[in-house]
């Protein structure tokens, strides 16, 4: 994803306790977007969803290993208008097609947040590279 | 988050702030083994939001205390935070109240 110099760049510690300033930025981010239909719950889903990707790698991508950074780009685009956000970590592999989809039928414990952020965004990919995971998430606005 | 819990008879009402989310969970989680009945109220009126790591450790604290002859329930949910339990479905799986009165009383049903 090509940087536009209006972006915002976070590079956040791999720790929850971080997810309340993920999500006060992104909200600031979003209040700032003018036109935006049923504002609030645009920016509570999108929070919801960015929070549940950043969760995941948190439990999944470092292990036990201190010191494990997420960074988090967020940028709007245009033709058509929509918002992007990429990201990374630098931790080990994962596998999309290892996660099965929550039984709706049933009372699930676990399991259901990139379910979460695959409903809540217009498009959510993954991809490994050479040094880490990329997640993009994009939702038209 | 601070957790403030109360009783109210023989049930315990536990009130929450602001985000629920995968740093507070864990602590939700260590209060239920400290409870001494298996009625639980979950007093959501001033929760601003919630993660999937937070509605696990309801469902988890429902089923525990379902399988005590119990139950864990909800009340006062502010209308955002209504989407995660609509999408994954679990509002079909709590008793959800509007006040947290109604929520007492129905232990007494």
């Amino acid at each position: 994803m090509e940087l536009h110099s209006d972006a915002l760049r976070l590079d956040l510690p791999a720790a929850n306790k971080y997810l309340n300033v993920l999500g006060a930025c992104l909200n600031a981010f979003i209040e700032r977007i003018e036109g935006i239909a049923e504002p609030r719950v645009t920016a509570y889903n999108i929070e919801l969803a960015v929070n549940e990707i950043f969760a995941n790698i948190v439990a999944h991508a470092y292990g036990d290993a201190p010191g494990g950074r997420v960074d988090v780009v967020v940028m709007l685009a245009s033709d058509p208008r929509r918002l992007l956000i990429a990201i990374r970590d630098t931790g080990i592999a994962f596998d999309p097609t290892a996660v099965a989809e929550p039984d709706l039928e049933d009372v699930q414990i676990n399991g259901y947040g990139l379910f979460l952020a695959r409903s809540l965004m217009d498009d959510v990919a993954y991809a490994r590279c050479a040094d880490g995971n990329t997640w993009q998430l994009i939702k038209h606005l | 988050m601070a957790l403030n819990t109360r009783s109210i008879g023989n049930v315990g009402v536990l009130d929450l702030h602001g985000r629920f989310d995968a740093h507070v969970a864990p602590a939700v989680i260590e209060w239920y083994g400290r409870l001494p009945a298996p009625q639980i109220v979950v007093n959501l009126v001033d929760v601003t939001f919630i993660d999937s790591s937070a509605l696990a450790a309801l469902a988890g604290g429902m089923k525990r205390c379902r399988q005590r002859d119990g139950d864990l329930r909800l009340c006062a949910l502010q209308q955002p935070v209504r989407v995660i339990f609509e999408l994954t479905r679990m509002h079909r799986a709590f008793e959800i109240f509007a006040t947290e009165a109604e929520a007492v009383a129905s232990f007494t049903r």
